[in-house]
């Protein structure tokens, strides 16, 4: 990534922006219900929770230690720099469910893609694009 | 049983535009208006004797619609449940009908085939900003690659089984002329060594996009008595939402199909057993197997070994998605599963040609 990064960056929303803003810092922040006590993705101003209702909202600093819940090995991708990088050699897509419950799409990336495994463990990688985005990858634990 | 929609409705009538990938000079209202039309001379109705219209045309509003073909309804809405709009529409149909707000209702899906190979899901706070950054696969294959190998997990499912689902279909395509893949029959094989695009799915497990769409004509009970064809009465119907992406899905390997099906068997006070056609929605292999479970025909985790052993051709024990399915007809955007819903009519209506069914009672459809 060194030379100009041409991938997709996130189109971050006012709801969404403190979630961001942590990785910026190398946290994981998660929204949780001061109420209920409920965390969940993705950020929105109530809690989902059954009949809660709070907009009494928090971000938690979160391990970024979870299980890999499902992945697929890209070869075909929607983005064309994405397809750059899948036309050398195939990337991970993946669905992360932290330890604290909620899920984030994600790359598993510092993987053999021969030696995946769903329900494995994996820890979070802080990859920095610029100065207002850093992006939550995943590497096996 | 109270709110209960059975044999309060039929569908007198069907209108469909042959899929394309490229349509030239044309507007996906026009593409929207011919099968409207195609489904109007089919029940030899014009304009003014219809008097409700639900419509999804990408990127229009049913307004557009009803102008376009000069129509002037006193009753309409959209339909916005993506790949269950064809089978949500002529419930919602049913519903207006039965509430007395309308009495021959239009429903029309589908459009253009999509311009590029970009996800098409604007919503900025979903997959521009949380899942795009990561490279899904194209079109919705990502995804529905996250639930296959979740499947594979859970319950064990082969790349030979999934492909049955998409060879079996495909024989059902070559006996349906407006089929994409018509004249194009593929084995086993041809689907496991086709190219890989996000795994453990390949190119021939994934849904052709196409530009088309797909029309029914719904009306009362009563009405239907003097309709120019046989009707085809509505017994159930259910519907289920669970989540828009993949983050909050209550399971990946149970879809909301679990609930949608036994409400609408309930209503039907039918069984799956009592069921002689099935038409699932197929955007992928994967989905077909999880629908075919959900819906009760097969205990959960036993497709795979079920489509492997048994025909699940037009000519078979359990006929599925006669008209080749999307995987074969193509999909002509959220026209697609309004397929399945035009297919099963026509079977129940013997209109189906070579392919078909013999013998059906009762067929079942999802979305
Ligand atoms: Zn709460």
């Amino acid at each position: 990534m060194t030379d100009e990064y041409n991938l997709p960056i996130p189109t971050i929303t006012t709801e969404a922006k403190p979630f961001w803003d942590g990785l910026a810092n190398n946290e994981l922040l998660i929204p949780k219900c001061n109420d209920c006590g409920h965390m969940f993705m993705y950020p929105k101003a109530y809690c989902p929770n059954n009949g809660c209702f709070s907009s009494n909202l928090d971000w938690e600093k979160v391990s970024g230690v979870g299980k890999l819940f499902s992945y697929t090995i890209v070869h075909r991708a929607a983005d064309v720099h994405f397809q750059e990088i899948a036309s050398q050699g195939p990337y991970i897509f993946a669905l992360v469910e932290l330890k604290e419950g909620p899920k984030l799409i994600t790359n598993l990336i510092n993987a053999d893609v021969n030696n995946v495994e769903v329900g494995m463990s994996v820890g979070i990688i802080f990859e920095k694009i610029n100065e207002d985005i850093t992006l939550p990858k995943f590497q096996p634990l | 049983m109270s709110g209960s929609l059975k044999g309060k409705a039929a569908i007198i009538a069907t209108g469909s535009v042959k899929p394309e990938r490229k349509m030239p000079g044309r507007s996906g209202l026009g593409v929207a208006a011919e099968a409207a039309i195609n489904a109007m001379k089919d029940a030899a109705l014009s304009q003014n004797d219809i008097d409700g219209l639900i419509t999804q045309v990408t990127g229009e509003t049913p307004t557009a619609l009803a102008e376009y073909l000069g129509m002037r309804p006193t009753w309409s809405s959209g339909v916005a449940m993506e790949g269950a709009s064809g089978a949500a529409s002529v419930t919602m149909a049913a519903m207006a009908i039965n509430a007395g707000l309308a009495q021959t209702v239009l429903c029309v899906i589908g459009g253009l085939a999509p311009g590029g190979d970009m996800a098409t899901d604007s919503s900025p706070l979903h997959r521009p900003q949380f899942d795009n950054p990561f490279g899904p696969a194209s079109g919705a294959t990502g995804y529905y690659a996250l639930i296959a190998n979740r499947y594979k997990h859970e319950y064990g499912v082969t790349d030979a089984q999934r492909a049955q689902v998409a060879v079996q279909q495909r024989f059902n395509a070559q006996a349906n002329p407006n089929a994409i893949f018509y004249g194009a029959s593929i084995s086993v094989d041809d689907v496991v060594n086709s190219r890989m695009i996000s795994n453990p799915l390949r190119l021939l497990e994934c849904v052709m996009p196409t530009g088309g769409a797909e029309a029914v004509i719904v009306t009362s009970a009563d009405r239907a008595k003097d309709a120019n064809n046989k009707p085809v009465y509505l017994l159930g119907a259910g519907m289920a939402v669970d989540r828009s992406t993949l983050v909050n899905a209550t399971s990946l390997t149970t879809s909301p199909v679990a609930i949608s099906a036994a409400k609408a068997f309930d209503m039907a006070e039918l069984k799956p057993t009592d069921i002689s056609m099935v038409s699932l929605y197929d955007c992928y292999t994967i989905t077909v197997l999880i629908s075919l479970e959900d819906a009760g025909f097969v205990p959960k985790g036993e497709a795979g070994a079920f489509v492997e052993s048994t025909d699940i051709t037009y000519k078979g024990s359990l006929p599925i998605n006669t008209h080749g399915g999307q995987l074969s007809y193509g999909q002509p955007q959220v026209g697609g599963g309004m397929s399945h819903v035009t297919e099963s009519v026509r079977q129940m209506q013997g209109l189906a040609g070579d392919r078909q069914v013999e013998n059906l009672d009762y067929c079942f459809v999802n979305g």
